[in-house]
């Protein structure tokens, strides 16, 4: 083996300028799959943060039986809430794991019109806990554009939404960015004004009578997607409860000090509220409700991802294959004379195949120089971009993935073996008079 | 055709497993930008018509000022008077390019099933616009399926009698109301019955009117459709627009859209009418479909999807353009001595590049042929299969449809031949400049 690769080695050397395409085309298909990899790890973590953190999804969402199908045909239904004996064993059953738990928030959404005596609007509410959805927010804590978050807020405040914010008339009094260089909200609490600082909140009550809650304006906030933004109303859990004069909950957020224990977790939970005759369903906040348009972005990367992929490997494969084959014709007495010599049929395709790998993977490394430099240069850059349906913009990054290097220099590396092995396992069965003779 | 051409394209068929390893490359990188262009042309119609069309957003939209962001939560503020209507109309009737217009009035409040309420967004609609809009061909070619009611007449073809509204289907299903449903139940309803509420072809429209006080009116359910956005679907309704200024006692409306004979007039028909306007005295904003203010979803949602099909784009050309720099480094290597010949014939340098950068054209023009054919042939192949799957931010589903663009296609060639051409320059350059006794006695292949 080492005598195959030392004469693998100089022949790469050797045709280095026969080869130079081939390299390049493998070397830019690198570069491409990787950084094309890179983008889509970077904005599923955005993605992922947002959802988790921002908004106080957790690891694992706890919610009454088949909610999740009634919130996707926009059946609000409270009989898929969570009553009282639901709550009392989460509770129970989440204290029992408080090693496991880092914090749970307990949520209920209300709808309505939001009015502020002047101007009316629908709004959508979120209710939580707010001491634990500051926890759960994490780096997100301090949610609040302008103003104060819920936590550092009264028992009756809201943060409204920037677009429904503007629609109640109330707009930000200064010119100052709420976040800092890094993209991260700076914790203070920046002046705002609103004509009338109080809105009314009407919407129906689970047995369908109107009700109406009143409360402050603490501060505005970011509502996520771009039609959210003119509609989402942020609130303690005991001010939705009151407006749709409830006690249950739509769901828990549950976040878990080691996510990888998720699957386990869900099961547990599962067959503890089974053996209590509880219908609840404990599941990832991907497969919820919530889950819809992280799902649907990532299957439409993941598609363009797939297809580049596929269409850039076919084209590099054929150029290390035509020049393989032009590599082998030109070397058929080499290769009779290695077999006059008592080289194998096998040992001579493995050469050809050798000398494949190390010229793909030179070119692998060379294309990981420009993965590389290119993901610095976008990180530096600061670019930001409008994901069509999402009210702030995403910045654009492209995550550092050593292992999907590896992977991707390996499977081109593969690819580019098997297309040298195609001419060279031809050539090698050639009879060695027939290959000396070659002209 | 000239000897040239003919011994470049004789010279293809000599090393013809290269030279369609090379076309192949090429084929099918340009098939994958015809691919992807298909599929962003297909997106950026369906959301140009469901946002221009469906959607009431017209190529233009004129508002009161501040109305665009504001309207939703106070309308009276924001609204045009029963003259200012008229001006606006005269001065767009005057202009060719205008295909026809209409008002729209725009609300909230709540709307009842006799058991529960829940807020509604409602737009009240001229019926001889919603007429056309409907059968427009831009509407059947790009977005039929969401011009079809999903139950019921289309809201202009319901019976006049009496105030008819459209459903969005998922309000509709919050509220368990069908479309067409019989004459009006005779007694109370039963509220733990769906079939007595779905039974009952009325509901409730509850709004604050232009004065502030709490107006209501039946109106029956004839239509139920598919809004094109997911948060849409879930609170938007359809009604005339007599009807939507009955329940709010007014005669303003919230905007008017100008619908474009050609979508591409949209920036000078708006600086035309901004100034046309401001000489007759009239206050009043314009936006355009394609201003990311009044358009968030469909400019955001295009940006995107330009920015990866782009990506993407490139990379691919990329690749297949070193696929024939590799074919070219071979073939000039291979032909040394056959170069050299033609020198010491009295070939020029220049006449012995022109034949490889022929050789180069021809094999360009075959892959990218090929492409075309090779992308037409899957995109027809993908609409045959009827795939269906859910786009981000959009209500149901909608069908994966691939639609070539010529534009796309000829952009893609034209980018292709040069690119193909300077790889084989590249290729050639070096070899052709050497000595002709150093070329004759190389040791090639």
């Amino acid at each position: 083996m080492t005598v195959l690769l030392r004469i693998a080695s100089r022949s790469v050397r050797k045709n280095w300028r026969h080869s130079l395409g081939a390299a390049l085309a493998v070397a830019v298909g690198f570069a491409a799959i990787t950084l094309f990899d890179g983008y889509l790890a970077d904005f599923e973590g955005i993605a992922t943060t947002m959802m988790e953190e921002q908004f106080m999804m957790g690891t694992v969402l706890v919610e009454k039986s088949g909610a999740t199908a009634a919130m996707n045909r926009n059946d609000w239904d409270p009989a898929f809430l969570l009553g009282d004996r639901e709550q009392a064993f989460l509770e129970e059953h989440l204290r029992a794991r408080g090693s496991e738990v880092v914090v749970r928030v307990r949520n209920l959404f209300a709808s309505g019109v939001a009015s502020n005596g002047r101007a009316s609007t629908q709004f959508l509410g979120w209710g939580y806990d707010p001491p634990e959805g500051a926890a759960l927010r994490r780096h997100f804590a301090w949610n609040a554009w302008y103003g104060r978050p819920l936590q550092e807020s009264g028992p009756d405040s809201v943060l409204l939404a920037r677009g429904l914010g503007a629609l109640l008339e109330c707009a930000p009094a200064t010119d100052e960015s709420p976040f800092g260089p890094g993209g991260r909200m700076i914790p203070k609490a920046r002046p705002f004004e609103c004509r009338r600082p109080r809105v009314q909140l009407m919407g129906s009550t689970g047995s369908g009578q109107v009700n109406a809650v009143t409360a402050t304006v603490a501060g505005l906030a970011d509502g996520g997607r771009t039609e959210m933004d003119t509609t989402m109303v942020f609130m303690p859990l005991a001010l939705a409860q009151r407006l749709r004069n409830t006690t249950g909950v739509t769901q828990y957020g549950v976040l878990l000090a080691d996510p990888s224990k998720a699957a386990a977790f869900v099961r547990e939970l599962s067959a503890a509220a089974r053996a209590r005759g509880l219908a609840i369903d404990a599941i990832p906040w991907q497969e919820s409700y919530h889950g819809a348009g992280y799902r649907q972005g990532m299957g439409l990367l993941r598609a363009f991802r797939g297809m580049m992929a596929i269409v850039v490997v076919a084209i590099a494969g054929m150029a290390v294959f035509s020049t393989m084959v032009k590599l082998v014709s030109e070397r058929t007495r080499e290769i009779g004379t290695l077999r006059s010599l008592g080289f194998l049929r096998g040992q001579v395709t493995r050469l050809f195949a050798l000398e494949a790998a190390l010229l793909s993977a030179g070119a692998c490394a060379a294309g990981l120089l420009v993965t590389l430099a290119v993901t610095a240069l976008v990180g530096r850059a600061g670019i930001t971009y409008n994901g069509g349906i999402l009210a702030a913009p995403i910045p654009l990054g492209v995550a550092l993935d050593p292992a999907n290097y590896l992977r991707a220099a390996l499977f081109l590396v593969a690819v580019a073996v098997f297309a040298a092995w195609l001419p060279a396992r031809r050539a090698a069965r050639a009879r060695i008079p027939d290959a000396l003779a070659y002209a | 055709m000239t000897s040239g051409w003919r011994i470049a394209i004789r010279n293809l068929g000599r090393n013809r497993r290269r030279n369609l390893s090379t076309g192949l490359a090429i084929a099918l990188g340009y098939a994958a930008v015809v691919l992807l262009g298909g599929y962003a042309t297909r997106i950026e119609g369906l959301l140009r018509t469901t946002s221009v069309y469906l959607q009431h957003v017209g190529h233009l939209q004129l508002h009161k000022p501040g109305g665009l962001q504001r309207a939703a939560a106070k309308p009276s503020g924001y609204a045009f008077t029963a003259e200012e209507q008229r001006a606006i109309g005269e001065l767009l009737s005057a202009d060719p390019r205008v295909e026809f217009t209409g008002r729209y009035l725009r609300a909230g409040g709540l709307v009842g099933n006799g058991c529960e309420s829940m807020p509604f967004q409602a737009t009240g609609v001229e019926l001889a616009a919603e007429r056309r809009i409907l059968a427009h061909p831009e509407v059947r070619r790009w977005a039929p399926e969401l011009g079809r009611p999903v139950e019921g007449v289309p809201l202009a073809d319901a019976p006049d009698d009496e105030p008819a509204v459209a459903l969005a289907v998922g309000l509709a299903r919050s509220l368990e109301k069908h479309a067409g449903a019989g004459p009006a139940t005779a007694g109370a309803l039963d509220c733990a019955s769906p079939a007595s509420i779905a039974a009952d072809p009325y509901v409730q429209l509850a709004a604050l009117d232009f004065e502030g006080a709490l107006d209501a009116l039946d109106a029956r359910v004839t239509t139920l459709y598919r809004a094109p956005s997911y948060d849409e679907d879930n609170r938007a309704l359809v009604t005339d627009l007599a009807t939507l200024q009955r329940l709010l006692a007014t005669d303003r409306v919230t905007s008017v859209s100008v619908y474009l004979r050609d979508s591409r007039d949209a920036r000078a028909v708006a600086q035309d009418l901004a100034g046309r306007l401001a000489n007759v005295g009239l206050v009043a904003e314009l936006h355009r479909f394609d201003d990311m203010e009044a358009n968030p979803y469909y400019v955001g949602t295009l940006q995107t999807l330009g920015a990866l099909v782009g990506f993407i784009g490139i990379l691919v050309v990329a690749v297949a353009t070193l696929s024939v720099l590799n074919a070219m480094t071979l073939t000039i290597l291979e032909r040394t001595r056959e170069l050299a010949t033609f020198r010491s014939l009295g070939f020029t340098r220049g006449q012995v590049t022109a034949l490889f950068l022929r050789e180069a054209t021809a094999l360009t023009a075959a892959g990218v042929l090929g492409g075309l054919l090779l992308g037409l042939a899957a995109a027809a192949a993908v609409n045959a299969a009827d795939i269906r799957f859910e786009a981000v931010g959009m209500a149901g589903t909608i069908q994966l449809l691939i639609v070539p663009s010529p534009g796309v296609c000829l952009a893609a060639a034209a980018a292709y031949f040069p690119l193909s051409l300077a790889a084989t320059w590249v290729a050639v350059r070096r070899r052709v400049g050497q000595p002709v006794a150093n070329l004759l006695t190389a040791v090639t292949g």
